[in-house]
């Protein structure tokens, strides 16, 4: 999406576009580092209210769905470490909203690495979330965070070393 | 592991998402904000103004009424996203200010809107009263705080502050003593805090330090009578908790200002020439590792230092807004033509938006 004004229709089609594409997607960014659905939700809202301001505004967003994460990412950041370790075990409490079931692997032990995933340092986190619940690939992550490729395949590396010390 | 991992997170994953529903309304949400972006560019702003602000206090109380407040919020973000331009034009704007009636009249009354639960709301009265606060040391910085707008500003702080404090009563009065105990503390913490910055301003470059000083005052005292209406925390305990709610507060303040002049820049960079923009950089850069540095002082408990850290970067970035503020009237003055242009990214609207969201 460039950055010109959004004079016409095709950019907001473009963007609503986005949206429909990646809404989901943003909600699970922002609903794994806040453990509210509702504030998550509202993130989300928040998130693309903010990125088309900036396209309205003229700014120039090479990769929206980069831009975009990178948008909920700081959105969440204040938002996650004021009430992660609360909203966690209130998470882990109640199960998953609004699905109630227990998670078909295994739920105390998805309970367990989830635990010690939340508490991993958060730059490990961050990719281990966008890796393995988010789906997204290292150069994705790579180019969320502003890191390369590289740095992002050992990060997830140390990532998994890090939970596997803790759970196992 | 990797397996494992891949089993549990993506059943998770599967299970995270929006209902239809849920969907559908942000996505109206957001098609208000697109496709009015450009009819609200064009709305003539003055005329706008009282408009809006009747229509959405009409709106407003019409929708509570009929005991549909969430369905309220949701329909007066949507008019928020609508109104594009005028809303962005106002969000930074000061007291004596064409378009402060729209901020606080308007986009603070959206924002109270959609703050529904006792918590939100005491919340939002506190940002609120920051950002009183943070005007009048903005004002006393530029040398433009006068008597009218210490009165319109003291005035609407006690409100604030008052309303916050209603809902905190309602909080504990709910038996929610935790959530009302970290609000009053919050509260209290901030006036603190913006007490002693005015302080600052005043002692620094107002031009008239009295009338700083009578609002740092006014925010001293309310500080006092919230501290006064909470649960005695006692000795050291107290001291330290009250720091560490200070240096909290300061954080949030210098991420909002800090977030707000860095597009304040990003938009006039075109304007400014590589030289002039080059500098201005180097300015913020400074104050955004003032606020890193802050952090992880915070983080290691060091709420002096991360305070000390924080108003630092307040004041770099107020002195990088001066400048903008200065160059704007030249290039103004040199196009020998009326520009409206906002004081800054919106402010009503809290600025989450860290600063190291740039696109690659």
């Amino acid at each position: 999406m460039t950055g010109q004004q959004p004079e016409n229709t095709e950019q907001a089609e473009a963007f609503l576009k986005a949206y429909d594409e990646l809404a989901d997607a943003i909600f699970r960014h922002c609903y794994f580092r806040v453990y509210d659905r509702e504030r998550a939700k509202e993130l989300v809202q928040e998130c693309f209210l903010r990125t088309w301001e900036q396209i309205s505004r003229g700014r120039e967003i090479k990769n929206l769905k980069a831009f975009l994460y990178r948008v909920a990412t700081n959105l969440t950041i204040d938002e996650a470490r004021k009430r992660r370790e609360e909203s966690l075990e209130a998470w882990l409490e109640n199960g998953f909203e609004p699905a109630a079931k227990a998670v078909a692997a295994d739920q105390a032990e998805a309970g367990r690495i989830l635990s010690a995933a939340a508490r991993l340092d958060p730059k490990y986190r961050e990719v281990l979330l966008m890796r393995y619940v988010e789906g997204l690939g290292p150069a994705e992550i790579a180019e969320i965070i502003g890191e390369s490729e590289n740095n992002v395949s050992v990060r997830i590396h140390r990532a998994l070393e890090r939970l596997r010390q803790t759970v196992l | 592991m990797p397996d494992r991992l891949d089993d549990i997170f993506s059943e998770l994953a599967a299970r995270a998402r929006l209902t239809p529903d849920e969907k559908a309304r942000i996505r109206a949400v957001l098609a208000a904000a697109v496709s009015d972006t450009r009819a609200a560019e064009r709305t003539p702003l003055v005329s706008a103004v009282r408009g809006w602000s009747l229509a959405l206090d009409r709106l407003t109380r019409v929708l509570r009424s009929a005991g549909r407040p969430a369905f309220a919020g949701l329909t007066i973000a949507a008019l928020l996203a609508a109104s594009g331009g005028v809303a962005y034009a106002a969000g930074g704007a000061l007291p004596g200010e064409t378009l402060y009636p729209v901020k606080v009249g308007v986009l603070e009354k959206i924002r109270e809107a959609v703050a529904l639960s006792p918590e939100a709301k005491a919340d939002w009265e506190t940002t609120r009263a920051e950002l009183r606060l943070e005007e009048a040391r903005e004002l006393a910085e530029l040398g433009r705080l006068d008597e009218t707008a210490r009165q319109e500003i003291d005035r609407r702080l006690k409100e604030h502050v008052e309303r916050a404090r209603r809902q905190i009563a309602d909080l504990e009065a709910g038996g929610q003593a935790e959530a009302a105990a970290e609000r009053g503390s919050n509260l209290e913490g901030s006036l603190r805090l913006h007490g002693r910055q005015l302080d600052g301003a005043a002692a620094k470059n107002a031009k008239r330090p009295s009338l700083v000083d009578r609002l740092a005052d006014s925010a001293k005292t309310e500080a006092e009578n919230t501290s006064a209406r909470r649960q005695v925390i006692p000795g050291a305990a107290a001291g330290a908790a009250n720091d560490a709610v200070a240096a909290r507060r300061g954080k949030t303040a210098a991420e909002r200002k800090v977030s707000a002049v860095r597009g304040f820049v990003d938009e006039d960079r075109a304007e400014l020439g590589v030289d002039d923009a080059g500098h201005l950089d180097e300015l913020m850069a400074k104050a955004e590792e003032e606020i890193r540095g802050g952090r992880d002082r915070l983080e290691a408990g060091l709420y002096a230092d991360a305070s000390a850290s924080f108003n630092k970067a307040h004041d770099i970035a107020s002195g990088v807004k001066d400048r903008l503020e200065k160059a704007r009237k030249l290039m103004v003055g040199a196009e020998a033509k009326p520009v409206i242009r906002p004081a800054s990214r919106p402010q009503a609207v809290p600025a989450i938006q860290r600063f190291d969201d740039q696109d690659k």
